[in-house]
């Protein structure tokens, strides 16, 4: 009935139908919808650039970028350098499993109680870190609010994630052949010199899977913000994704918010093409472990 | 309990319709709850919603029914003034159950007897006495403001105060002309920005849940509270450890001292419900109303402090009743809170601006002008 070389059209054909529906359909009608002007739920006007123009000269956009990006470079640190060590550690342990299960907890735990539990510690006068700072006669700090906001809500994404990337680590460093480990110290090399020269190049996809995973997750964060944060009155923590949500939702300005989700989509496509290019250039094809 | 009640009535009056009630906390539902249930295949038939511009929006989009019909023939039964926030063109579109005072003192009793404090008369009276209560290691004022209405609402008030009732109006609808950079506004808004510097007020109030900042009261930390009516039928009854031991009672904002509003005045809207213009059951919704409006559960929602819409439901022999009563009837002005009775969105740029003056990492001047560099869209 088919010709035997066109076949895979067949088998790709649902894959590619959901992908247009799902992605691609969305994303030309958020397209439409950023030319076009609303009150609240019906369409008043078509063809204007009004709402690309307001973007320039909007603070509160202006901030929620700062902060995104602020948050991307914070859990780059917090999530995966903090992940690394983790599973570089869990790989020198004998036994590691209860290691890392305690490690990966946290990624199983719903958000509403990491933030309600994170609350609680960073609470002004009755939280866990301040009574600490109280006992040791240090000023109280005001964790949620500026200039730590950003830096508070990071660590509590570091808190969650970290062992998520240490699963991921721990799985490409356990499969690295001991020789290779034995050779370098029968060289002399150190711990440290092993993890740099030996171990750490072996797991480089690893590591430019995990920038990507969280550079391009960075600008999807929004329950830990919501629910540590609340409305944020001084917008010292407001990302993307909060201040989408306030202008879709509360504002009900349809036509401003999808030339933003037009703007974001852009700059996260763009990211992932600089990872790319630069995975391509300098880190290459590794062979796996 | 009251719902729990109506509810079983209703359902025994009318075999076969089951009635339920979808209930959350009022920041959730006011801005996702609602817009998310109104929009989804399962609306609500019925609705709760504070008077003002927010049923004014539900109007226009289709989903609050014309209730004129109903609404007549309940009038004779409630208060005249409450259905301001409920009318518009003439037409009834929402079935006011309650009168609110969105804004009040509340202080603890026993803390302004042991330094001898009375209730301030004006402004300066007021900072005296939170002066007093700082020189004593009490905080004078504490607000979980991390959902931005409680100080908003609270600062909101010293526009109207100071400004004149007409004018705030007029900028806060922005109508044309009008500025927030306005030099009443900026002097309005340095009256808290003072009560920052003085730290008079909790320095964490932007990260402070509101759940959470009761607890300064109730342990005596704090001795004012800026808040509604509802500090009585639900703060105190729900968060205090001990409701029957709380001694608190509450005065209205004080005057400013050359303040061109009315020195009276309070901060209030009616509350109530509107029904769906997308529902299927509209007379079952006029049959619920009119159960709910009822006297008989009126008066049991006024026993709780509700101030029921419904006439000759208070209370009035209750202390409390009566000071409340007192205040509404000296009071010819009702100013509204600037979130529910004017554009969302300006009243969010407002509260920010609110937010920062008060732990002064903003001037009023910088704050003022950068609202009105976020509504400039709004204007055009």
């Amino acid at each position: 009935m088919f010709k035997k070389n066109n076949s895979y059209i067949i088998f790709a054909l649902p894959a590619v139908i959901l992908f247009f529906v799902i992605i691609v359909f969305p994303t030309f009608l958020t397209f439409i919808f950023s030319f076009t002007e609303w009150r609240r739920f019906k369409v008043t006007g078509f063809g204007t650039l009004k709402h690309y123009v307001r973007m320039v000269g909007d603070l509160t956009l202006g901030k929620a970028f700062k902060n995104n990006f602020l948050y991307i470079f914070y859990t780059i640190f917090l999530e995966v350098g903090v992940g690394l060590i983790l599973a570089w550690i869990a790989n020198r342990l004998k036994r590691s499993l209860l290691y890392r299960s305690l490690l990966f907890s946290p990624v199983i735990l719903p958000s509403i109680v990491v933030g309600v539990l994170w609350r609680q510690i960073y609470a002004f006068d009755s939280g866990l870190l301040n009574t600490v700072f109280e006992f040791l006669g240090w000023e109280q700090v005001g964790w949620l609010g500026q200039p730590y906001t950003m830096l508070s809500v990071s660590i509590v994404s570091g808190w969650i994630w970290s062992g998520f990337f240490m699963t991921i680590f721990y799985s490409g460093l356990s499969r690295i052949p001991e020789t290779f480990i034995e050779s370098a110290r029968l060289d002399g090399a150190g711990s440290f010199r092993i993890f740099l020269c030996i171990e750490l190049p072996l797991i480089k996809n690893l590591l430019v899977l995990a920038l990507l995973i969280v550079t391009t997750g960075g600008f999807k964060g929004f329950d830990l913000f919501q629910i540590l944060l609340r409305r944020d009155p001084m917008e010292s923590g407001i990302v993307l994704p909060t201040f989408l949500v306030r202008t879709f939702f509360e504002n009900r300005d349809i036509g401003y918010g999808s030339a933003i989700s037009m703007v974001l989509t852009a700059v996260v496509i763009l990211i992932m093409i600089i990872i790319n290019l630069v995975n391509k250039k300098y880190v290459g094809a590794v062979e796996e472990y | 309990m009251i719902f729990d009640e109506l509810m079983e009535e209703f359902e025994q009056a009318n075999p076969g319709v089951d009635v339920t009630w979808d209930r959350s906390s009022g920041d959730d539902y006011q801005f996702q709850g609602l817009p998310s249930l109104l929009e989804s295949d399962t609306p609500p038939d019925i609705y709760f919603e504070w008077g003002g511009d927010r049923v004014l929006n539900h109007v226009e989009d289709g989903y609050a029914m014309d209730i004129t019909s109903l609404a007549d023939e309940l009038k004779p039964t409630i208060n005249e003034s409450a259905w301001s926030g409920a009318l518009f063109e003439g037409k009834v579109y929402m079935m006011p159950t309650n009168h609110d005072i969105t804004i009040m003192m509340w202080y603890n009793v026993d803390i302004f007897n042991k330094y001898n404090l009375g209730v301030p008369k004006n402004w300066s009276e007021f900072l005296d006495v939170c002066a007093v209560l700082k020189s004593n290691g009490i905080l004078p004022i504490v607000m979980g403001n991390a959902d931005a209405w409680v100080a908003g609402n609270f600062v909101g008030n010293f526009f109207y105060r100071w400004a004149g009732d007409e004018k705030a109006d007029d900028i806060l609808s922005l109508k044309s002309g009008t500025s927030f950079e306005d030099k009443d506004f900026i002097k309005a808004l340095q009256f808290a920005y003072e009560l920052g510097e003085k730290k008079y007020v909790n320095e964490d109030l932007n990260t402070l849940g509101y759940e959470e900042s009761f607890t300064r009261m109730f342990d005596g930390t704090a001795a004012m509270y800026p808040l509604g009516t509802w500090y009585i039928t639900e703060v105190i009854p729900d968060l205090a450890p001990e409701p029957e031991k709380v001694n608190h009672s509450f005065f209205n904002l004080p005057p400013f001292e050359g303040g061109k509003g009315d020195s009276a005045s309070f901060m209030g809207l009616n509350v109530g419900f509107v029904v769906n213009a997308k529902t299927e059951y509209k007379d079952l919704a006029f049959d619920f109303l009119r159960l709910m409006v009822s006297k008989k559960y009126q008066k049991q929602l006024a026993a709780l402090g509700n101030f029921s819409t419904v006439k000759d439901t208070a209370d009035k022999t209750d202390p409390y009743i009566q000071r409340v009563l007192s205040i509404l009837d000296n009071t010819s002005t009702v100013v509204a809170p600037p979130d529910t009775g004017y554009n969302l969105e300006m009243a969010t740029a407002l509260y920010q601006a609110i937010a920062r003056v008060l732990v002064n990492s903003e001037t009023a001047e910088s704050a003022l002008a950068e609202v009105e560099a976020k509504i400039k869209h709004l204007r055009d």
